[in-house]
């Protein structure tokens, strides 16, 4: 068994921030990751990262904008913190060795992503999530964090006290173990995975939403995932916004920029939910191209704008659809992206557990609310990262250790479980379940929504979720078993997606990602709150809370 | 759609005396990548083959592997680009490294190895805050690096010389934010990295086309105007 007094789940941009902060507050740090840290899914991130800098721009314009962008139901308090940190946040990037495009003076060079009314985004190229966790990384290996790669979450010790440690899967011996610590901080990222169309990595399972859910742990806004315009058409690679902020334009089969009809004063830098939506009626209405796509017209930036600004968004295309984005539309679809739903918890990072606190895109703060602006997440990882590291480590401080004994019976407990779960081959293929799972979640629960197709998605996770309480797995060799770790995430699969079909059907209004068809409008007196979902043996059960609104009262969305 | 033999190489150091290869029938489409074979091999044909993967999109750098004895990245590697001749493929670990099962090697030698060049930036106090536009494209080439190992494996393995230690180590001794500079390529040319021949044969086996050897003449070329550093003696091994 391991103790630290700070224990960090994830190693992408929230959880090392998280750690650094807990280290300089002289915590004793541990961070757990299920891949090798500069492995993590943010550094796919690619527009780039948020901050009022410009002469003319202001934090207050990046508060309103994230709260427009957000539909109103980001909680205004969490979004001015967020917002007011931005410049420090680009300061310590700097400092840390990001290597930010320039202007010809030298300065921080910034551009436009969608829903902002200026150019606010900082960028490396189109690897600014590259950059940004690389540099981090590297700060943190100079510090000697302690690290430990290919370690699976399977559980939260929680008792009456409230959180005292996790149990992990070792990937690499098949051993589990205990870690004890006094302040828990989730960063284990989103759940793209649940769809069959999506532009996150094989790894963004959900584990620490699942997990911290049925610990007890409420989760918010889970009906709200963020589709993104352009992820590369059949693969669902991520095309960065930043093609559309540079200039490029949206095309369908007649050729027309059709964005003039869904934001006419936004066009193409409309926010993504709007853009989606657009691609989605344009392709539904018989106007997209092929077996449903639009194109992304970037020819008109020529080579050399597109290789400083866009270079990666050029190999990518290249290296999966085989065309040079420099002489040719790229065919783009949309695919599930950001995840703005996740574990409640406050400004710090503090869930309703003593003890657990969560940061990045696997809470909900709610920065974000219905809808997440570009550039925007790199921005919420750094910031409450930061916040709730500093916050565990003062936890750590005033809370005395949970008991050893209570880690190592739930380790017990667990060495039981999969005992039971690898006693013979038995049931679907895992892989069976997953792909049913993925295809219903993008048909019944995308970005189109009703009331009949949730019912009926809500009754296929259910049943889903029977038949993979039947299977078994053999025992297989125990180094490297990954068919229990892909068992296990689709187990967090289907977890995480009977909860967003039930928000989503519990939601009757439109707001942000999350549109209905037969609630076509926004519905303020009745769905200005945050949706909250318990777990209990017979489903999530939901209830509402109040929206923070300090300033920016709900007014009309137009782009 | 078009049939494929796949073969790939497997091993249980528990179980199996050495490694032993192993046939899947697939098909495959035009765009298909090796990543994709073997995902469905996962999927469909037998879910005990061990092998990382995540982003699928070349930036993880998780999926380094053998490729008909090439290291290069699974998900980057697209089918038709290195079918052989008679509709066949191999697809083993990384070679030169430890394998742990199947196609997962042991990486950590790799990131260890690289750890004593110091691979973080140590911040001057005097930087200004500005830097040119050419200068951030120059650093850029060496940031681009993923950490996939395919390098180290090119060069002969987790002991050979780790080229990766080359990249990050001319990106920031061409970052004016960094304290160390020039010494960090003082450091390189005495571990044998800055050498113009082995950057090319390195270059070959990245997949993010790291121009290693464009990194090495840059590298010679401040070295070359610092003599105080040049010419003391010193061994980091090489």
């Amino acid at each position: 068994m391991h103790h630290h007094e700070v224990l960090i789940i994830g190693a992408g941009l929230a959880g090392l921030r998280a750690a650094l902060e807990a280290l300089r507050a002289g915590a004793d740090v541990g961070v757990v990751s299920k891949l090798y840290p500069t492995r993590s899914h943010s550094g796919a991130a690619q527009g780039g990262i948020n901050a009022a800098l410009g002469a003319d721009d202001s934090i207050e314009r990046h508060i309103l904008d994230t709260v427009k962008g957000s539909d109103y139901l980001g909680d205004q308090e969490a979004i001015e913190i967020l917002c007011q940190e931005g410049p420090a946040a680009i300061a310590e990037l700097e400092e840390m060795g990001v290597l930010f495009s320039r202007t010809p003076d030298g300065r921080i060079a910034q551009r436009s992503l969608g829903g902002a009314g200026f150019p606010r985004t900082c960028f490396a190229a189109d690897y600014t999530g590259h950059l940004a966790l690389h540099s981090l990384y590297q700060q943190l290996l100079c510090r000697g964090v302690r690290v430990y790669p290919e370690q699976h979450l399977l559980d939260l010790v929680v008792d009456d006290r409230g959180c005292q440690g996790v149990v992990v899967l070792d990937l690499a011996n098949g051993r589990l173990d205990g870690f004890r610590a006094k302040a828990v901080v989730l960063a284990t990222g989103g759940y793209g995975r649940v769809y069959a169309k999506t532009t996150n990595a094989h790894a963004c399972t959900g584990d620490g939403v699942a997990i911290a859910y049925r610990a007890g742990a409420p989760l918010a806004d889970m009906e709200f995932v963020q589709f993104h315009p352009t992820s590369l058409y059949g693969k669902n690679i991520l095309i960065s916004e930043a093609a559309r902020g540079e200039g490029g334009y949206l095309r369908n089969r007649n050729g027309e920029r059709f964005m003039a009809r869904y934001a006419p004063e936004a066009m193409e830098l409309a926010p993504r939910d709007v853009v989606s939506r657009a691609i989605a009626r344009e392709i539904l209405e018989g106007r997209g191209l092929g077996e449903g796509y639009v194109a992304l017209d970037l020819t008109h930036l020529g080579a050399d704008q597109i290789d400083a600004r866009l270079p990666q968004v050029r190999q990518l295309a290249l290296t999966y659809a085989g065309i040079d984005i420099a002489h040719h539309p790229l065919p783009v679809e949309p695919a599930a992206h950001y995840s703005m739903g996740g574990i409640r918890c406050n400004t710090w990072g503090e869930t309703e557990i003593p003890g657990l606190l969560a940061a990045g895109e696997c809470a909900n703060v709610s920065v974000h609310g219905a809808n997440r602006l570009g550039g925007n997440s790199l921005l919420d990882a750094w910031v409450f990262g930061k916040r709730a590291g500093g916050r565990a480590a003062e936890i750590a401080r005033e809370r005395p250790w949970g008991s050893a004994e209570s880690i190592q019976g739930a380790v017990d407990r667990w060495e039981s479980e999969l005992r039971r779960i690898c006693s013979g081959a038995r049931g679907e293929p895992v892989a069976a379940v997953r792909k049913a799972l993925n295809q219903l979640m993008t048909d019944q629960v995308g970005i189109f929504r009703d009331a009949s197709g949730l019912e009926s998605a809500c009754q296929e996770i259910e049943r889903l979720q029977e038949t993979f309480q039947g299977i078994r797995l053999d025992p297989g060799p125990p180094r490297f078993n990954y068919a229990l770790v892909e068992y296990l995430e689709c187990g967090h699969l289907l977890e995480i997606a009977r909860v967003i079909a039930a928000s989503a059907l519990y939601r009757c209004e439109s707001r942000g990602a999350h549109c209905r068809t037969d609630w076509p409008e926004r519905a303020d007196e009745h769905w200005l709150v945050h949706t909250i979902a318990r777990r209990s043996p017979a489903g999530p059960v939901l209830e509402k809370r109040p929206v923070s609104i300090t300033r920016f009262l709900p007014a009309g969305r137009k782009y | 759609m078009t049939p494929l033999d796949l073969l790939v190489q497997r091993f249980d150091p528990t179980r199996d005396r050495e490694p032993y290869w192993q046939c899947f029938r697939l098909t495959i489409s035009p765009t298909s990548t090796v990543l994709d074979l073997l995902l469905e091999v996962r999927d469909l044909h037998d879910a005990t083959l061990a092998f990382r993967r995540s982003c699928r999109s070349g930036i993880c750098g998780s999926c380094a592997v053998a490729i008909n004895g090439h290291p290069r990245l699974a998900c980057m590697t697209r089918v038709p680009e290195v079918l052989d001749p008679s509709g066949s493929l191999s697809i083993g670990p990384l070679p030169g490294f430890p394998v742990l099962r199947d196609l997962v090697v042991d990486i950590d030698p790799f990131f260890e190895s690289l750890r004593a060049f110091l691979p973080w930036l140590l911040r001057r106090p005097d930087y200004g805050g500005t830097m040119e536009q050419t200068t951030v494209e120059a650093a850029m080439d060496g940031a681009l690096c993923i950490l996939c190992g395919a390098c180290q494996a090119g060069a002969g393995g987790s002991t050979a010389p780790n080229p990766a230690a080359l990249a990050q180590g001319v990106r920031f001794a061409l970052d004016p934010r960094d304290l160390l500079g020039p010494v960090r390529l003082w450091v390189l040319e005495q571990a044998g990295l800055l050498s113009p021949e082995a950057a090319q044969r390195w270059e070959a086996s990245c997949p993010k086309q790291i121009p290693l050897t464009r990194l090495v003449a840059r590298g010679r070329e401040l070295l070359g105007d610092r003599p105080a550093v040049q010419g003391k003696s010193g061994s980091l091994g090489a």
